[in-house]
């Protein structure tokens, strides 16, 4: 499928190196790289940018975040990359800034829009404790078993924070039983994979 | 004293006084069937004619029965603290056999009610899962992204005896109150992620074996 971006976009594009100053042009296309990548709140902002012609800094702003997110959602090669925008006039000088970048971070790209998107909650961290009741409102004496508390939960992907996904009790028994059930489901997969 | 039965229950007990120890038995397995199926007001009228007295001193006596098995569990009452209650109350050695018997039968079908499950925490009781590959998204459309979904099945009652009859009676219908303590989480991991589940929960189940939380266990109990 070939790369199709709106008027808008490629007039952002367009005036790269052209209408906003190479210099500040080469530190928008950094900047909007960073804001691809990381959630907005942890780019620091770079005042320079908009200093002489606001509208139009945004609206390239915008063009370049729009270009990664579209080329990657695609999958699409830098050669094809650069032929589209050689097209479509881009500054050379801009246009092998851009290609540069998209090549240089494909991967990471990837991996940020792999995140994206509807899915049940994604388990990546597990916590435990081991208890055993001593006394409690409607015993006298311990029932002499151990009970584990198992926390399976994530971390935020944009702030870092724990968050609880589940929290459940087992007995040994059935915490014997869990981690059977998981080595089943270790062992088919990497049947699979073979 | 470990047996903390109230002076009223003890006085609805002294029915027991004057009964066999067949009538004993029977009044032992109107008590259990109360924890089973709720109260048998026809059972228990019958049961009156042939003692010949009114229905309220059966009924008092059954709850009284599951008071004093309540409480034995609740104290783990040993033979010494019974005894203690035949000389305080003066049944006959038949009948306190049948009571001893009772107590001890049913002792482990209360400990699960009563000891772990005062505080209802969810407690994990099946998992079913799927190993899928995500091969496209909007935002992403040439991708395979392998990943283990899994549904979890929680429920707040507590494992034990009482729960395996409740798992008989779902096979008929579930009770609305039955269903408001159970949950279903749908989740879903990734390889590294399972894997690492594994070792750590292996890890937690090594580490309850060890002999420093044994010896704890057994100083408690």
């Amino acid at each position: 499928m070939s790369l199709k971006l709106s008027d808008s976009v490629l007039k952002g594009l367009q005036q790269l190196g052209t209408e906003i100053s190479m210099d500040i042009s080469k530190k928008l296309i950094t900047n909007s790289l960073k804001h691809t990548l990381s959630p907005e709140s942890s780019v620091p902002s770079v005042p320079d940018i908009y200093a002489a012609n606001a509208d139009k800094a945004k609206l390239s702003e915008y063009a370049v975040v729009s270009l990664l997110v579209v080329a990657t959602k695609h999958c699409y090669e830098a050669t094809a990359l650069r032929t589209y925008l050689e097209k479509n006039e881009v500054q050379p000088i801009i246009l092998e800034e851009l290609v540069t970048t998209y090549e240089n971070h494909r991967k990471e790209l990837t991996i940020r829009q792999l995140q994206l998107g509807s899915d049940f909650p994604h388990i990546t961290d597990v916590q435990w404790r081991i208890m055993a009741d001593v006394r409690s409102s409607t015993s006298d004496c311990s029932s002499g078993e151990l009970n584990f508390h198992v926390n399976l939960g994530r971390y935020n992907e944009s702030n870092g924070a724990r968050e609880t996904i589940v929290e459940f009790v087992c007995s040994t028994e059935e915490l014997q039983l869990l981690i059977n059930k998981l080595k089943e489901i270790e062992r088919h997969c990497e049947k699979v994979a073979n | 004293m470990v047996l903390n039965l109230k002076k009223e229950q003890r006085k609805h007990l002294e029915l027991l006084c004057q009964r066999s120890s067949d009538d004993a038995v029977e009044l032992c397995k109107s008590a259990f069937e109360y924890l089973n199926h709720g109260p048998n007001i026809q059972r228990y009228q019958y049961l009156a004619e042939k003692y010949s007295t009114n229905l309220t001193v059966i009924q008092n006596a059954v709850e009284a029965l599951i008071a004093l098995l309540i409480d034995a569990t609740k104290g783990n009452a040993n033979a010494m603290d019974m005894q203690r209650l035949q000389q305080e109350e003066g049944y006959n050695n038949d009948v306190m056999e049948v009571l001893k018997q009772f107590v001890n039968s049913k002792r482990h079908y209360i400990e699960g009610s009563i000891k772990s499950a005062n505080i209802r925490a969810h407690r994990l009781v099946n998992i079913e899962w799927r190993l899928e590959v995500r091969l496209a998204t909007r935002s992403l459309l040439r991708q395979s992204n392998i990943r283990v979904t899994m549904k979890l099945y929680l429920h707040t009652e507590p494992k034990n005896e009482n729960r395996d009859l409740l798992e008989i009676a779902e096979e008929q219908s579930i009770h609305p109150d039955e269903r408001r303590n159970r949950k279903d989480l749908l989740v879903q991991t990734d390889l590294n992620t399972l894997v690492h589940m594994i070792q750590e929960l292996e890890t937690a189940l090594y580490e309850s074996k060890s002999r420093r939380i044994r010896n704890v266990v057994s100083a408690i109990h």
